[in-house]
């Protein structure tokens, strides 16, 4: 059976390009890799979504609704809106980035609180990274996506892999210690959160 | 687990370019089309394949015809509509054969990821006389547009290569092989073949349709068609994506005939399938071209609508169809979640321009296909209708006819883009002028083919594989096909002032009108030392005016109003349309 991962956001956080590194280093595992993306409109800043299944043979490159083992979003409105795309049992992990939609400013609406607390309820397991103050801690909102993978990562368990390899010749090199450093980042609070997850709204 | 050594993760487009270079093919053309636009991208990275982008897509298919029957081995590749522009010289080159190999790649979008429509592109091979392939993972991308080039050859035909969105854009492992060496070859004049004269004509339809009885002998044994035995309860035919689809739904519980060469159809293969399984199912993305074939070769079997003919197709689906199956999916019902649809960036020119068209009273505005589609994005959108490329004028001529029978007020507007321009909106224009149309026409010029990628078009000064080409001036056209400079406007659209003046002067003539919007794709622009803008809270009259531009980049904050400095591109459209003077460039 493949292992599925829904990765969400809004296009430009550079989720294809997660997925792309990730596919690499499964296929350096041995693993067969099929990944489906969507790429054109959608990177309007509109809702995006990208799928990657590995596993010994795979057919589909798609899943449909309750077929993930993970969604790993990027942004918080888009981790609940593809909530339907995890299984019964999978694991969520999400950045609690927040960008605004225009449908928002348009209609006067302020960015729905209480994400969190209705996502903690309906998965197994939850991994809340708060991915934008790490970047920005590395002084690069921009690379708050490979926060992400390196949460990831480290949920995964894949910590034998020489991702600074694969980074190396999939980022042109004035960006590669930049994103090195923000997956090192993701993988360090992993490390550290591994069974905690810090929302911002527990604090409230 | 088997290590993939030698196997490289490449979509499937990746894998059409990669098998058209290893079959020696030295000519691709195109028009770019989502999901089609990175074959000819990756084409044209080897430097001795002769790489355009034409025109349109009919242009695109004429030349590699063209190049087909003077020697060369040519693709021509585009999205569904395309092949609808196309269509002409497909069921021509179809009669004539080739000398090339000819293989022309459409690109559908079932679950219109991209498109206006999902038409199913199969339907064309059996109405043209076409050979079908359909590949169903990126390694036959690869297998299947190489071995296209010789089929065509052999057989004399147009191969008619079907991809749809999950094949383009997904990646799966692919083993890459050695090309062949490109050669050109031997051209002799022909007309017997080529001029389709009525007494020609006659003879290559016969030879025409007996070349498809060969084809449909060879495909009982073309290694593309086989049968997966698994249990033979359940007996599946499929191709394409959908084959992924039945394959992970139902496993070894069902066997399978996998079809990849689908035009004409192995009917001893078929046959031979249906009489050795239980229960006969066809499962298929959107239309039931394989199952109407089936059912017309007598034999009883299950597909549509069980298979549901709209949308894209899925493992679920198929699974509830045939086993039904179905578990609990989660949801999030009640959070009630914006939605998050494409807009315009920040800085895009067209932003004021469908910014002004809202102010204006009592219009209908026919819009076209490009980023300027996205002008619907604006909290007061108003476009009309949106049909195919060129619509944006030619449907205006129409609503203008309708205008005038009924008596009606207000002004009929037209929009489109400068590719949209070249690829059939001149024919639109000079229709106009010819047969009196008066319509307000707006050329939204940003000097790219943005949506798609920003490929080169004929405005933009450069060419796929020429840094400096020769830039064709719409300007120029326009006056050519006839409009004087009383009926015509150039403004920069990022100066409000002069834009809204434009549309008021188009607005009011009563006849043909035609305003170029000029100011490149924000995309485009070096937009580094371009400082953002700022909102002053304490001039800032909370009127929302800033907010009706649908900049992305402006934000509500409370009260008041903010502008994100990270997004904003510093076009100045907001400072320009605050009447309170409360935004201006930070640091000003």
């Amino acid at each position: 059976m493949a292992f599925g991962i829904t990765f969400a956001g809004v296009g430009g956080q550079g989720i294809l390009f997660v997925s792309r590194i990730l596919s690499e280093a499964l296929v350096g595992m041995g693993f067969d890799v099929k990944t489906a993306e969507v790429h054109g409109m959608a990177q309007r800043g509109g809702s995006v979504i990208a799928q990657l299944r590995f596993g010994q043979k795979v057919f589909s490159p798609t899943m449909a609704r309750g077929e993930s083992d993970m969604l790993v979003s990027f942004e918080e409105a888009e981790a609940a809106r593809r909530l339907p795309f995890l299984k019964a049992d999978g694991v969520l992990i999400s950045s609690d980035t927040r960008i605004p939609t225009m449908s928002m400013t348009g209609e006067g609406r302020m960015y729905p609180e209480g994400i969190y607390d209705a996502l903690k309820p309906r998965v197994r397991r939850i991994i809340w990274v708060p991915a934008g103050a790490i970047a920005d801690s590395l002084g690069c909102r921009r690379v708050q996506n490979m926060v992400v993978l390196g949460a990831l990562v480290r949920e995964l368990n894949f910590l034998e892999t020489d991702w600074r390899r694969i980074l190396r010749r999939s980022v042109p090199d004035a960006l590669f210690e930049m994103n090195a450093r923000a997956l090192d980042a993701g993988l360090a609070w992993g490390g550290d959160n591994a069974e905690v997850t810090c929302p911002a709204t527990q604090a409230m | 687990m088997a290590a993939h050594f030698h196997e490289q993760l490449l979509t499937g487009n990746e894998a059409v370019a990669r098998g058209a270079f290893e079959a020696g093919c030295v000519v691709g053309t195109g028009y770019p089309g989502t999901p089609s636009t990175e074959i000819i991208e990756n084409l044209s990275r080897h430097t001795h394949i002769d790489c355009e982008w034409s025109i349109n897509e009919k242009v695109a298919l004429e030349v590699a015809v063209g190049a087909s029957i003077a020697g060369c081995r040519a693709i021509v590749a585009m999205k569904h509509v395309g092949l609808n522009v196309a269509a002409d010289p497909l069921f021509a080159a179809a009669y004539q054969g080739v000398n090339g190999g000819l293989v022309v790649v459409s690109a559908d979008d079932p679950g219109f990821h991209s498109s206006q429509n999902e038409q199913d592109n199969r339907n064309y091979a059996p109405h043209a006389k076409v050979i079908l392939l359909e590949p169903s993972d990126s390694q036959e991308c690869l297998e299947f547009t190489r071995a296209a080039f010789a089929l065509s050859e052999r057989f004399d035909s147009p191969v008619l290569l079907r991809l749809t969105t999950r094949l383009c854009h997904s990646r799966t492992l692919v083993r890459i092989g050695e090309p062949e060496t490109p050669a050109v070859r031997e051209y002799h004049r022909d007309t017997g073949k080529h001029v389709p004269l009525p007494t020609n004509a006659l003879r290559l339809h016969q030879r025409l349709e007996g070349r498809l009885r060969d084809v449909a002998e060879y495909a009982e044994s073309c290694p593309f068609n086989a049968i997966e035995w698994g249990d033979d309860r359940i007996g599946i035919i499929t191709s394409g994506i959908s084959y992924q689809y039945a394959r992970e739904a139902m496993g070894e519980e069902a066997s399978y005939l996998k079809l990849g060469l689908t035009h004409p159809l192995p009917e001893g293969l078929i046959r031979h399938f249906a009489s050795r399984v239980r229960e006969l199912y066809v499962v298929e993305e959107n239309d039931p071209y394989l199952e109407r074939q089936v059912r017309a070769l007598g034999i009883a079997c299950r597909g549509k609508p069980m298979i549901p003919p709209c949308g894209e197709l899925d493992s679920r689906l198929v699974r509830r169809a045939l086993a039904g199956a179905d578990e609990k999916v989660l949801g999030l019902a009640d959070l009630d979640l914006p939605s998050r649809e494409p807009v315009l960036c920040p800085g895009c020119p067209h932003r004021a321009i469908f910014y002004a068209l809202g102010k204006l009273q009592d219009i209908v505005l026919a819009n076209d296909y490009g980023c300027y589609t996205l002008g619907m994005s604006l909290p007061v959108s108003v476009t009309d209708t949106c049909l195919c490329m060129g619509g944006g004028l030619t449907v205006a001529s129409g609503f203008d006819k309708a205008k005038r029978l009924a008596g009606r007020k207000g002004r009929i507007f037209g929009v489109m883009g400068d590719s949209t321009f070249f690829h059939s909106g001149i024919t639109g224009l000079v229709n106009a002028v010819h047969n009196g149309s008066s319509i307000a026409l707006i050329l939204l010029d940003n000097g790219v083919t943005a949506m798609t990628g920003h490929q080169a078009n004929p405005g933009t000064g450069v060419a796929l594989r020429n840094p400096v080409a020769r830039r064709v001036d719409i300007g120029a056209i326009v006056r050519a096909c006839g409009v004087d400079d009383s009926h015509l406007r150039l403004v920069d659209p990022l100066d409000l002032s002069a834009t809204e003046s434009a549309l008021e002067a188009a607005y009011r003539d009563d006849g043909l009108f035609v305003i170029i919007a000029s100011s490149h794709c924000v995309l485009r622009r070096d937009a580094a030392d371009v400082p953002a803008y700022e909102v002053r809270p304490d001039a800032c009259g909370g009127c929302g005016d800033c907010i009706m531009t649908g900049c992305p980049a402006i934000r509500r904050d409370g009260a008041g109003v903010f502008i994100d400095a990270a997004s904003c591109s510093g076009c100045g459209l907001c400072a320009q349309v605050c009447s309170f003077n409360a935004i201006r460039r930070s640091g000003a």
